[in-house]
């Protein structure tokens, strides 16, 4: 793609296009933003697939923290002009998914479904304090202070829980590349 | 402070900055601290490796056949666009400029021959005729791009605010 391929850009689209919905779905809570973000983050990923490096992490990982941040652009935006209680985010996707409904890798689109089970298994194993905390930053995108701030906790204790947690999920994969082939 | 407890300290940070958490004073010292340690590097695409796990743990929403078909088409076509913009404008240039300075040679010959020939006003308007041309290719040209960045302008609105029309 960095050459100007344009049949690898529609085979990354084709591929990731859901998962890239899914996630500005969940942030924004707005399918008409969640189709912005997909047209933006392929439009980004082509213009800047030349600085994509891939010793740095996989393709996915580029892609979704592309897509994670247009998204978090538009929440932020949202919450400048003041209607962010109007259409709030979905801030607490994990919460509900591993309380409510069991955590569901997806059946599609994944890399590596190993991974996504193992993460799932290191995101189930957090307490929940601590997985709040993950959700509100990933999702949110809110800052410690802020985290701190809607959870009435202190801004050490948030810090705390945001290091514990991302910690153990990135001990969980470690371990698995370890074990991997 | 060791250097020992610096990179303590330093590996602390990286949890947040893999969530891309971090800001000012924090990040800063921590941006100045990757650049000499190639182990912090490596733990920080760690964690944003483990951060991006996150977003394919959610449910999976699906898009409307229609919708995705939409987008990858106006993403393809605003690729091509970009694509066929940036490609006449060098070409374009040189032509351009090659056949203006021509013309402007060709031109001031004209006009020099005429006035060392008073009475033959046909090289006179010879040249004459070759700075008018001149003159209204530089202009068509000015136009030409004028157009063309309304079109790259509009093309970038559209892309902002067009919905999809089944939506």
């Amino acid at each position: 793609m960095a050459d100007g391929d344009e049949s690898a850009l529609a085979a990354l689209y084709d591929g990731w296009a859901e998962r890239v919905y899914t996630l500005a779905h969940w942030i924004l809570n707005d399918p008409d933003e969640a189709d912005d973000v997909v047209e933006e983050t392929f439009w980004q990923a082509w213009r800047t697939a030349g600085r994509y490096d891939s010793k740095r992490g996989g393709t996915s990982t580029w892609l979704i923290m592309i897509a994670r941040s247009r998204a978090l652009d538009r929440l932020r935006s949202r919450r400048r002009w003041a209607d962010w209680s109007a259409t709030p985010g979905n801030a607490g996707v994990l919460l509900e998914t591993t309380s409510a409904m069991g955590i569901k890798p997806p059946d599609a689109h994944s890399e590596s479904a190993e991974r996504e089970s193992a993460l799932a298994a290191a995101l189930e194993g957090l307490p929940p304090d601590q997985r709040r905390v993950i959700d509100m930053a990933f999702f949110g995108g809110l800052s410690h202070s802020e985290i701190a701030e809607q959870t009435a906790e202190p801004l050490g204790t948030v810090k705390t829980r945001i290091r514990l947690a991302m910690q153990k999920l990135r001990h969980r994969l470690a371990h698995l590349r370890e074990e991997g082939p | 402070m060791s250097q020992g407890l610096r990179h303590e300290e330093m590996q602390e940070l990286l949890p947040a900055a893999g969530l891309d958490m971090l800001e000012g004073a924090e990040l800063e010292r921590l941006r100045a601290h990757l650049t000499a340690c190639p182990g912090c590097v490596e733990q920080l695409h760690q964690y944003r490796d483990a951060a991006a796990g996150l977003a394919l743990l959610v449910p999976a929403v699906r898009m409307d056949p229609a919708r995705l078909a939409a987008i990858r088409t106006r993403l393809m076509s605003r690729v091509g666009a970009g694509r066929e913009m940036k490609r006449p404008a060098a070409l374009g240039l040189d032509r351009w400029l090659g056949w203006m300075v021509a013309a402007s040679l060709a031109g001031v010959l004209l006009v020099h021959h005429s006035v060392h020939r008073t009475l033959d006003f046909g090289w006179f308007l010879a040249g004459v005729l070759t700075f008018v041309l001149v003159g209204l290719a530089v202009y068509a040209r000015k136009q030409q791009r004028r157009a063309s960045e309304l079109q790259r302008r509009l093309d970038g609105s559209q892309a902002t605010f067009r919905r999809d029309p089944t939506s």
